[in-house]
């Protein structure tokens, strides 16, 4: 099948039981997406598909086909980091990375749909993004303050 | 046996769905936004299924509000439903557009209308609107469509009316008269959480603001969403008043046959099923008066 | 180091070393590692709580196309994994029993335990071949519970141990029988504290591979990579030059990765080894649940005897423990619990203690969980402080600021108490929480609570009398300078300390210096990130490192700038003369001519240990911890309001002052403190790793609840800076006292707001409405 992913066109082969966020990690090697439970909602596989936020580990690959597929590796434009992910790093959003590229991924569907979320619309955007080690106050911290960029 | 499908069928239309159904039956499994699957594959429940069988690319998402009623495509996404102002501006529907209201976002952007009733799980928000709004289920099968009233859907843990050949392809909601509401609410332990019980309610008031029709219809109570009867009975004909409401929702741990869980007791989720249909009672009471 | 603080870096806004590396995805955790012709492991478990194995037979799983190694207990090495509990090693005694095999051979004690294990092609094909191995139990009575392990009669689940008690202890200071004698109030209570998962978003499990000559390498995920190497050479006999350990960076631990060996490491490096090629068990978030590591629940009884006046004359503990099927740090936890909290929270004349560690066949890994027993004695032991406020109609910060030491003040056990914020933190975290205020306003439903702690920071004794933390300097030739440390990143922010230390010290900018850690091929020995130590250990330790880099470079740039070396100093990259400071040289010229010229090496080492006795007093054992060096101290103040229909509780502001001696990255002391909170909030209100039966019923999060974005109150995170002596620039450890207070606090405020007091976590809406209801009969 093909699948676009951050804007290339790759061609697989892909079986039936695949889900997508095997397809990435595994056959395209894209490991910035991450696999953090079986299914039950940590939102460590966050990517996005037609911009909007699933769990990759909850779609089938096949079911990926003819959309755009945008993961953490995608956001870079030509050399330069995504104002969210310059967020991240000034805010202090980032511990042990795990949640990381899900956070910034539903982040950004947010921020392309909503411009200027209220703080409580970012929380909310966020909530199936499960994170350990920051009591989520410096993600919202990084998100709101991207919105000024 | 673990999990293995051979082959992922991506449907065009209609037809394909039924033959593919009405050829592979028990090993085939449709899929649209499969939110629910990939939880049932994860807890090894569904190693049968040999054959997925995507509708996501039929034309089933839409919402037509028509003089006769409601008309939702099967493969409608949660995230329309919720956001669709025919629902959440109107009184009778709002049920619909605040049970779409799921949390997380991947999920609701992901997950369809036709997923959330046909898995057969009353954790799950719909199942107790499918009983409060009267909702009827369109099924097509071999022998062509029918329609399958909400009241005969659940028959237990995700065992529906639906037969292995068939599959949902829109649901009806019936016109409400004027002067109907309806509330869905979940009491949940944490802001992303399965409801630990929830609740819709409609409300139609006639003469003298008494309601002409009652519903009262819970999730998470039992193995299929449950209809508290005799509380509705003791509001019909009533004025929706605080007295009468207290005085209902008392019957209501009769009618409900809930569960020790992981979230809680059967003792907590009767205590916690007046307090619920209370807040609903009153917010629908609310709503239709105010 | 008080007064004038003029740091570069030191508490200034430091971005993390790690972080741009984590946002663009580029950061490698071991599951991210793909080698050619890696082949996919999977261990079968036990499916019996307690059963005898009689017999194993692979050979239909070892015919299956794609299988490429079967094995069992005989293909494992025979030494425990945790051989160094028994005593049978020199470096520790007395603290705990081996029971940790790889592989079992005779009986399994707990659901989960691991049989065998497969390696093969891909998953479906290793499933499959587990599937097939037929193993023939003799099930067993079990025991779910230590009152009924340690019954007459019950199961005994080690042979060598009738009554299942792993671990005891007992012992009492100062006239207890006169403390209760004199008292004008004694009060009794029992708490019951749940396990709680650490659920790190990171997964257990490994990749291994060997090379021809014998040589292991084996990426994972640990907080301390050193011990791990140790252990595997120690229990296969590999000598430790042979095996590598890659663990740079880690997706969370707190605990759950900390110095334990476990059997998948093993198996993992076995099943490579048998079949030639690269190995990777990647375990499931399910089968983590399975059998997960969680801190055990325990059992905690507090007596205490108080004079009218609020002082504390005498306190008695009996404590009991569930660890599961193996000791693991638990007993180390109960002992610490009885040395930390129970002696040196409050200044008490007289106290005596009882405490056990009991076998049961429960699933869970009793292994260290963020506080080590911490949250749970504090939380036992504030809730009472409260009630005994109560009681005394005394305002429960008063009662607590009476019975604290005096800063400065030695314990009878010799624990010296410099850098003593804790009454800091008291009075600060209530003043900014209005605590008089809110406590006379009576909202309905709303309330108000507080406690405090003490932490340590570091520990010492697990292992040896001398354990330390390692950096190793390099300057290149360019001037830029390589920083191998010990540490994995964990989270914590570790590396960043690092860096910023050694640019203090060197003089240089941050860019110069890149942080080798967590791979023992390149980095020294150290114990890793645990017992709060990452900081201090780290940070002092790179502080020596770069102190004598520094005076290296001095003596180099002495002889370009034909000055004397004392003469000298370092800023913005170069070396200049402090009387004349046009006259300078940059670093890069200098390190050229150590290279080029002088042929010299610029290399340095900081080998930090805490100065601190080993032999702790209070329990008479090794390592437990003794007197230590520094102390985080910790006050949080919780508001909540509650629902009296339904019993929930919503949080609506946690003020938490912590001293940390002093923030040398402050909003990484700020991101430990609100996810610390936030997890305390957790162990306090929702998060129960319910197990039935010998089975964990949770499978996934679905059904285990931690707290979201949309679940977290206002955070005011205090800083208090007391300097502490001992500390890199003054700073000492945070990242467990930061949910060391949080459940009593959680648990004095719903009584305030209510009337009522759960004594069992997690404060459940359920337990609140039960409690509510039955005030209302009352």
């Amino acid at each position: 099948m093909k699948l676009d992913v951050n804007g290339q066109l790759h061609d697989i082969p892909v079986e039936a039981h695949e889900t997508l966020l095997d397809v990435l990690r595994n056959r395209l090697g894209l490991t910035g997406t991450k696999q953090g439970c079986s299914g039950g909602g940590c939102g460590a596989c966050t990517v996005l598909l037609d911009g909007r936020p699933v769990y990759s580990c909850m779609v089938f690959a096949a079911r990926a086909e003819g959309m755009k597929v945008t993961t953490i590796e995608g956001l870079a434009q030509n050399g330069e980091i995504h104002p969210i992910q310059r967020a991240f790093i000034d805010h202090g959003a980032v511990q042990c990375g795990y949640c990381t590229p899900g956070q910034i991924l539903s982040a950004k569907a947010l921020l392309d749909k909503n411009p200027s979320p209220s703080e409580s619309q970012v929380k909310e955007a966020i909530v199936g993004n499960l994170c350990r080690c920051t009591g989520y106050v410096k993600i919202v911290k990084a998100i709101l303050a991207a919105v000024r960029t | 046996m673990a999990f293995k499908p051979d082959e992922y069928i991506c449907a065009r239309r209609v037809e394909e769905v039924v033959q593919a159904l009405t050829a592979y039956k028990d090993q085939a499994a449709i899929l649209a936004g499969g939110t629910v699957f990939h939880e049932l594959v994860a807890k090894g429940m569904v190693p049968q299924i040999k054959k997925l069988i995507d509708i996501s690319r039929l034309p089933l998402s839409y919402i037509s509000d028509r003089p006769d009623g409601l008309r939702i495509g099967a493969t409608t996404r949660l995230a329309e439903l919720r956001d669709a102002s025919v629902l959440k501006d109107s009184g009778a529907y709002r049920a619909i557009a605040e049970a779409a209201s799921i949390l997380p976002v991947q999920v609701v952007e992901m997950g369809t209308v036709g997923g959330n009733i046909c898995a057969g799980l009353p954790i799950l928000n719909f199942p107790p609107v499918v009983l409060a709004l009267d909702f009827e289920m369109k099924v097509t099968g071999p022998g062509g469509e029918r329609s399958i009233p909400g009241g005969d859907f659940y028959l237990d843990y995700f065992l529906t009316g639906i037969q292995p050949e068939e599959f949902l392809v829109e649901v009806n909601v019936p016109k409400f008269p004027e002067r109907s509401v309806s509330v869905f609410q979940a009491f949940k332990i944490l802001s992303l959480d399965y409801p630990t019980i929830s609740i819709a309610v409609r409300v139609t008031l006639g003469k003298n603001d008494a309601c002409r029709e009652v519903r009262i219809a819970f999730g998470s109570v039992g193995r299929v969403p449950l209809r508290a009867s005799k509380a509705e009975n003791r509001l019909m004909d009533r004025k929706l008043d605080e007295r009468i409401i207290d005085q209902a929702i008392e019957a209501i741990p009769g009618d409900i046959n809930p569960i020790n869980d992981l979230r809680a007791t059967a003792e907590y989720r009767k205590e916690i099923s007046k307090v619920l249909a209370r807040d609903a009672l009153m917010k629908a009471r609310e709503q239709i008066t105010g | 180091m008080s007064g004038n603080r003029e740091y570069t870096y030191i508490g200034k806004k430091l971005e993390r070393v790690d972080a741009l590396a984590k946002v663009t995805g580029e950061a490698r955790y071991f599951a991210d590692v793909q080698l050619p012709g890696m082949l996919v492991g999977k261990i079968l478990t036990s499916p019996h709580a307690h059963a005898r194995i009689l017999s194993i037979d692979s050979s239909n799983a070892e015919r299956l196309p794609g299988v490429r190694a079967v094995v069992t207990a005989k293909d494992m090495p025979k030494r425990s994994l945790d051989f160094y509990q028994s005593g049978e090693s020199d470096q520790m005694k007395g603290h705990g029993r081996a029971d940790l095999y790889a592989l079992v051979s005779e009986k399994v004690h707990f659901v989960g335990e691991e049989v065998a294990a497969v390696a093969a092609d891909d998953s479906f094909i290793a499933e499959e071949a587990l599937r097939l191995i037929r193993v023939e139990y003799e099930v067993l009575p079990a025991v779910f519970a230590p009152e009924e392990s340690m019954k007459p009669g019950a199961p005994t689940i080690y042979e060598d141990l009738p009554g299942n008690v792993a671990n005891h202890l007992q012992g009492s200071h100062g006239d207890v029988k006169k403390g209760f004698a004199e008292a004008d109030h004694i009060f009794e209570d029992e708490f019951k504290t749940q396990p709680q998962y650490h659920g790190a978003l990171e997964r257990h499990g490994c990749t291994c591979t060997w090379g021809c000559d014998g040589n292991l390498t084996m990426w994972t995920t640990t907080q301390t990579p050193h011990l791990l190497q140790w252990m595997y050479g120690g229990v296969t006999g590999t000598p430790m030059s042979n095996i590598r350990i890659v663990s740079s960076y880690v997706g969370g631990g707190f605990g759950s990765k900390t110095h334990v060996l476990y059997p998948y490491h093993v198996i993992c490096a076995v099943l490579s080894k048998k079949t030639g090629r690269p190995v990777k068990i990647d375990l499931s978030r399910m089968e983590d649940f399975a059998h997960a590591c969680a801190c055990p629940p325990w059992t905690i009884k507090i007596r205490t005897a108080v004079k009218k006046d609020g002082r504390i004359t005498a306190k008695h503990l009996d404590m009991t423990g569930d660890c599961g099927a193996h000791l693991y740090s638990s007993a180390g936890q109960l002992n610490q619990c009885v040395t930390m909290a129970f002696s040196h929270l409050y200044k008490v004349p007289a106290i005596s203690y009882e405490g056990r560690v009991v076998y049961t066949n429960n699933p869970h890994r009793a292994v260290a969980y963020r506080g080590f027993g911490n949250p749970q004695i504090s939380f036992a032991m504030e809730s009472q402080m409260d009630r005994i406020a109560e009681a005394l109609h005394m305002d429960p910060a008063e009662l607590r600021l009476k019975n604290f030491f005096e800063p400065g003040e030695t314990s009878d056990f010799g624990w010296k108490f410099d850098a003593y914020g804790l009454p800091e933190c008291v009075r600060k975290a209530t003043e900014a929480a209005d605590w008089k205020g809110k406590r006379r306003e009576k909202t309905p439903n709303r309330g108000i609570g507080m406690a405090n702690i003490l932490h340590m920071t570091g520990w010492k004794g697990v292992f040896g009398a001398g354990e330390s933390d390692s950096t190793i300097l390099v300057g290149k030739e360019d001037g830029s300078f390589y920083l191998y440390t010990d540490f994995s990143e964990i989270g914590t922010g570790v590396w960043t300390v690092a860096r910023a230390v050694a640019a203090e010290v060197l003089g240089v900018s941050l860019e110069t210096i890149r942080i080798v850690g967590g791979d023992t091929y390149a980095t020294p020995f150290g114990q890793g990130s645990y017992a709060s130590r990452g900081t201090y250990n780290c940070g002092n330790s790179v502080k020596l490192a770069a102190l004598d880099m520094k005076r290296q470079i001095l003596e180099a740039a002495a002889d370009l700038l034909k000055e004397n070396p004392e003469g000298l100093d370092t800023k913005n990259d170069e070396v200049f003369v402090r009387r004349t400071p046009e006259k300078k040289v940059p670093f890069s010229r200098v390190c050229w001519h150590v290279h080029f010229n002088l042929a010299k090496m610029l290399i340095s080492k900081g080998n930090w240990t805490m100065p601190a006795g080993l032999h702790d007093p209070v329990t008479n054992r090794w390592g437990s911890p003794g007197p230590m060096t520094s102390y985080a101290f910790a006050c949080q103040v919780a508001e909540v309001e509650v629902d009296p229909r339904t019993g929930k509780v919503q949080v609506l502001k946690m003020t938490a002052a912590h001293d940390v001696g002093y923030p040398i990255n402050l909003e990484q002391v700020e991101g430990q403190i609100e996810g610390g909170v936030v997890m305390g909030l957790g162990y306090a209100l929702t998060e129960d790793l319910r197990m039935e039966e010998g089975r964990v019923l949770v499978d996934d999060f679905a059904d285990y609840f931690v707290r979201r974005s949309q679940d977290v109150p206002e955070i005011n995170p205090i800083i208090v800076t007391t300097d502490d002596a001992y500390g890199p620039f003054g700073a000492k450890g945070v990242g467990e006292a930061v949910m060391c207070p949080t459940a009593a606090a959680i648990a004095n405020a719903i009584y305030d707001a209510v009337g009522v007091r759960i004594k069992e976590l997690p404060i459940t809406p359920a337990k609140v409405l039960k409690a509510l209801r039955e005030k209302e009969k009352r």
